[in-house]
């Protein structure tokens, strides 16, 4: 199968055996409304085709037709599982187009509540993947310390899944009373969990067997298509945008990238798991550092960009999230294109499945991660 | 010979029992320990004190709201869920009324939100000059017909009612957290 | 095309959707010019505040009464609407309760409130509020609302003419642009304007720009044929690309070992009518050996815009570019699958093309979408499977 197209919706080949399997729009293990078109020898995989689009909302239509603040909540919507990562990329856009100035303070509870996210987002990732390959019982334990973190996200913004939590130009307001002290018994509670993951799955011989040499995508490969997030980062490229070009305060904090060298879906999973124990290290030092002053710095009523563009991305736990955004001098957007690290990942899903079995394309499919309210926008 | 190593080595990985054992030991530790779950009808967990709920109009002390009919959150609701009208208050007609917020010179005779339409983001609660909004306690919105789902503004004042109460009683250390529930409309007919 | 679709969105405003918020035509003739001469000035608070009236009452499909409408339109006779009833008792019966508030600490209230953020009328505050704190108590809507149409005078006046021959047009006009002021407010209105030119240095938000770094402008020079523009801002080097050379460039950044611009982050289109139609290609490359980005821009003509496609380069602009063809409608030349690939196949029409109508076209019923699916033939015809 040559790598440069992505063929048309699929025909039966010539061969006998050859066999078209639809795959979706709903199916549980394609974590949404993803339409996948196999074609099957016997049980191998031999080319696939995904159809998309079954989600799409106009959002960047929406965007083109609304001022600058009144689109944040929508962005919560894109990827309803890290709505924060969304909010916080979006806000940054607008605060660099209209060189708004945030507080310190500001930036750290952003930081906090981004990896905070990254760890929501990770958990639900590992519950409903390791659920899809057949550990029923990992999947509990993940969404109870979901709940911890949303427990947190409720107490600070109001809302636990569409969050809208970031304001352009700082916050909605400050931390309440008690939640730094929430955040630390989450914090001392967290890592045994994690170890417990680790337990029921790293060595588990199942597991081993259902996610070693699948899905291999080579360094190379990564970058032709464009990969990003713990893809990338799975087949030894430490690509970070936290690190490569630090937004926020994160040129400050000492964390490390996680990469590994094999590009499977096992590669991936150790990156995963290792990214939510860099983010607890993170979040340590954002609470130990966490400055006092004000929550959101000084906004002009109306916000009125100057003319110009921008393309703006930040790590959000699938990978690249960006928004391009060309101001024509008016009070909205004249052009805003989302970079959605899941649209641009799922692509390259026939490069991920050659040669796998019909069973393995669930498992390949887990370890993208993807979030179809990203791809389709 | 090699084939015969390979056999052996994986023999002995199948017949190492340990992570079998380590996984076994995670669950049998959970399952020794207290239950996470609510029932949820039988029992309701507590939300936080700033959870964003139905949007509530605040009541003044005459009972009356505290809108000056600015516009500015129906102009800055990304989702247009909000119908306000406003009548202004001649002088004369002022003179016999009476209003906490100094503000407030004219009369609000439709306050409505549009809770199919509404995404709570609290964008207009933000911007209110003078808190006439804010976000009740009240993330019920079961309700058996389509009307219902728009707020008028007397449930919206009902609900600020019991938001204010909750709100006090927050203060005063009363309670640690309480839902409210969802005023039922009064139907016409 | 372009013609039909405009009508078709003006016919197609529905009452309860308000399309168009108080905006500015999204091209670039964006009144910059009005706007930035008069900022935040009052004169343009009364104009987007009728503005906003007017689209208030084009959303509800009533008789809107905003602040101002009420006091220049209908001083006098107040027309109560059938719904005011309910809410209008409630509030009488409720202001007859016995309390009264202490008037001391109203009366601090107020002033301490007399901030613009509160005193204001809808859009934005006007700093000249503050100044009329002291009259503020008694009405400060009805004392501000009919200065405004003469206050628009001297600004339109001033802009060509100097300060001080102002006042004496302000006081030539006045009398026959607003008879209804009342003597005892005239004072006020030059006091005003006079106040005006101190405020005009408004701060104006630029983009950063700066110098071009030194491998956008080596590119540039290599290649100073296609390449037409090259420019740095908020720190984003930008090559601006004639559409004959784009995919050789491309190659040039891809290839070339001292830029190595091998990881495509984003693909898109554009599409933006105004005084110059046009349409691009934008592509933003990140070098993952050199840790930078550039962005790559081609312009292409409104009308039928074509390119070559770089997915020959950049196996990830596959999807990205028939993204950019679904929405825009832009041809990649050497696209070897140039489908629909977020929107049905049957769609018609490119949706972020400035002309399609930001909530689609509302006659498009169900019945005609039925009519279309049954012309396309299906996607896929599997052949029929035998067992032996």
């Amino acid at each position: 199968m040559e790598t440069g197209t992505v063929g048309a919706f699929l025909e039966p080949g010539e061969k006998e055996g050859d066999f078209i399997l639809n795959m979706g729009p709903q199916h549980p293990a394609t974590h949404g409304v993803l339409r996948v078109i196999l074609r099957t020898e016997g049980e191998n995989v031999v080319d696939c085709d995904s159809d998309i689009g079954y989600l799409h909302r106009g959002q960047e239509k929406t965007a083109e037709n609304l001022p600058y603040v009144e689109f944040t909540p929508y962005t919560d919507r894109l990827d309803y599982i890290a709505a924060p990562a969304m909010n916080l990329t979006w806000v940054e856009a607008c605060e660099r187009l209209l060189q708004l100035e945030v507080p310190e303070r500001a930036k750290y509870i952003r930081v906090i509540i981004a990896e905070l996210t990254r760890l929501a987002s990770h958990l639900l990732w590992l519950g409903t993947h390791a659920m899809d390959i057949g550990a029923l019982t990992l999947f509990l334990y993940c969404f109870r310390e979901r709940e911890m973190v949303l427990d947190l996200f409720e107490g600070f913004g109001g809302a636990r899944l569409t969050t809208h939590i970031f304001r352009v130009g700082g916050l909605p307001n400050d931390l309440p009373k008690g939640w730094l002290e929430d955040l630390e018994a989450f914090l001392d509670l967290f890592p045994s969990r994690l170890s417990d993951y680790h337990k029921l799955l790293t060595k588990n011989r199942i597991w081993l067997r259902r996610t070693k040499g699948i899905g291999v995508v080579t360094a190379d490969e990564c970058v032709d298509w464009g990969l990003s997030g713990p893809l990338i980062r799975g087949s030894g490229i430490a690509l970070d945008l936290r690190r490569k070009q630090p937004y926020e305060i994160y040129d400050r904090l000492d964390f490390d990238i996680p990469t590994q060298e094999e590009g499977d879906v096992y590669a991936r999973y150790l990156v995963r798991m290792e990214e939510m124990n860099q983010s607890l290290r993170i979040l340590r030092q954002c609470v130990d550092q966490l400055p006092s002053g004000p929550f959101i710095g000084k906004v002009p009523k109306r916000l009125k960009a100057p003319k110009g563009e921008l393309y703006h991305a930040t790590e959000s736990p699938r990978g690249e999230f960006g928004f391009y955004i060309y101001s024509d001098g008016g009070t909205q957007p004249a052009r805003v294109k989302i970079r959605a690290p899941s649209f641009i990942n799922l692509q390259a899903l026939p490069v991920l499945i050659r040669g796998a079995l019909l069973a393995d394309v669930v498992a390949v499919i887990g370890s993208i991660d993807i979030v179809l309210g990203e791809v389709d926008r | 010979m090699s084939k015969l190593k390979e056999f052996l080595s994986k023999a002995v990985a199948m017949a190492d029992p340990s992570d079998l054992v380590a996984g076994a030991s995670v669950t049998i530790k959970y399952f020794f320990s207290h239950p996470v779950t609510v029932m949820y009808p039988f029992e309701k967990r507590e939300f936080s004190s700033c959870a964003k709920g139905v949007l509530a109009l605040i009541p003044d002390k005459y009972g009356d709201d505290l809108c000056i009919g600015c516009m500015q959150c129906v102009k800055i609701c990304p989702v247009d869920c909000l119908t306000v009208e406003m009548r202004k208050l001649s002088k004369e007609e002022l003179l016999g009324r009476k209003f906490e917020e100094k503000k407030k010179k004219a009369l609000i005779p439709t306050f409505e939100v549009d809770l199919q339409r509404c995404m709570l983001c609290s964008l207009c609660v933000e911007i209110c000059p003078t808190d006439a909004l804010e976000m009740s306690q009240t993330v019920t919105l079961i309700m058996t017909n389509r009307e219902d789902q728009v707020l008028d503004r007397m449930r919206m004042l009902e609900l600020g009612k019991d938001t204010q109460r909750y709100r006090n009683r927050l203060a005063a250390g009363e309670i640690e957290c309480e839902a409210i529930q969802c005023p039922e409309p009064k139907h016409k007919d | 095309m372009a013609e039909t679709h405009d009508k078709e969105a003006g016919a197609s405003v529905e009452p309860d959707g308000p399309t168009e918020l108080p905006q500015e035509p999204s091209a670039g003739s964006n009144s910059a010019s009005q706007e930035e001469v008069g900022g935040e000035s009052l004169d343009t608070n009364s104009a987007s505040a009728s503005e906003m009236a007017g689209g208030m009452s084009a959303i509800k499909g009533e008789e809107e009464v905003t602040p101002e409408g009420e006091q220049t339109g209908s001083a006098g006779n107040e027309s109560v609407p059938v719904e005011a009833k309910p809410g209008e008792e409630a509030s009488t019966k409720e202001t007859v309760a016995p309390e009264e508030p202490p008037k001391a600490q109203a009366q601090e209230k107020s002033a301490e409130e007399a901030s613009p953020k509160g005193t204001v009328a809808p859009e934005e505050p006007p700093k000249a509020l503050p100044q009329e704190k002291s009259a503020e108590e008694a009405s400060p809507k009805g004392t501000i609302a009919p200065e405004e149409p003469p206050k628009a005078l001297p600004q339109e006046k001033s802009a060509e003419a100097e300060p001080g021959e102002e006042v004496v047009v302000l006081e030539e006009r006045k009398p026959s642009a607003k008879p209804p002021v009342s003597a005892s407010k005239m004072p006020r209105k030059t006091a005003a304007p006079r106040k005006r030119p101190v405020r005009r240095p408004k701060k104006v938000v630029k983009a950063p720009e700066k110098e071009p770094s030194g491998f956008v402008r080596d590119v540039a020079a290599a290649h100073s044929e296609i390449v037409a523009d090259v420019y740095n801002r908020y720190g984003e080097d930008t090559i601006v690309v004639r559409s004959g050379g784009y995919h050789s460039l491309c190659r040039h950044l891809r290839d070339q070992a001292a830029l190595r611009f091998d990881y495509l982050s984003l693909l898109t289109g554009a599409h933006y009518v105004g005084t110059e139609p046009r349409c691009e290609v934008v592509l933003e490359l990140y070098s993952t050996p050199y840790n930078r980005r550039v962005r790559v821009k081609v312009l292409l003509p409104a009308e039928a815009p074509s390119v070559d496609s770089v997915a020959d380069l950049w196996p990830t602009a596959g999807w990205q570019e028939r993204e950019a063809y679904d929405m825009l409608g832009i041809h990649f030349h050497g696209h070897s699958d140039l489908r629909r690939i977020l929107l049905p196949q049957y769609w018609e029409g490119h949706p972020l093309r400035k002309d399609y109508p930001w909530r689609g076209f509302r006659e498009r019923s169900e019945e005609i979408l039925q009519e279309r699916l049954a012309k396309i033939p299906l996607e896929t015809e599997t052949k029929p499977y035998s067992f032996d």
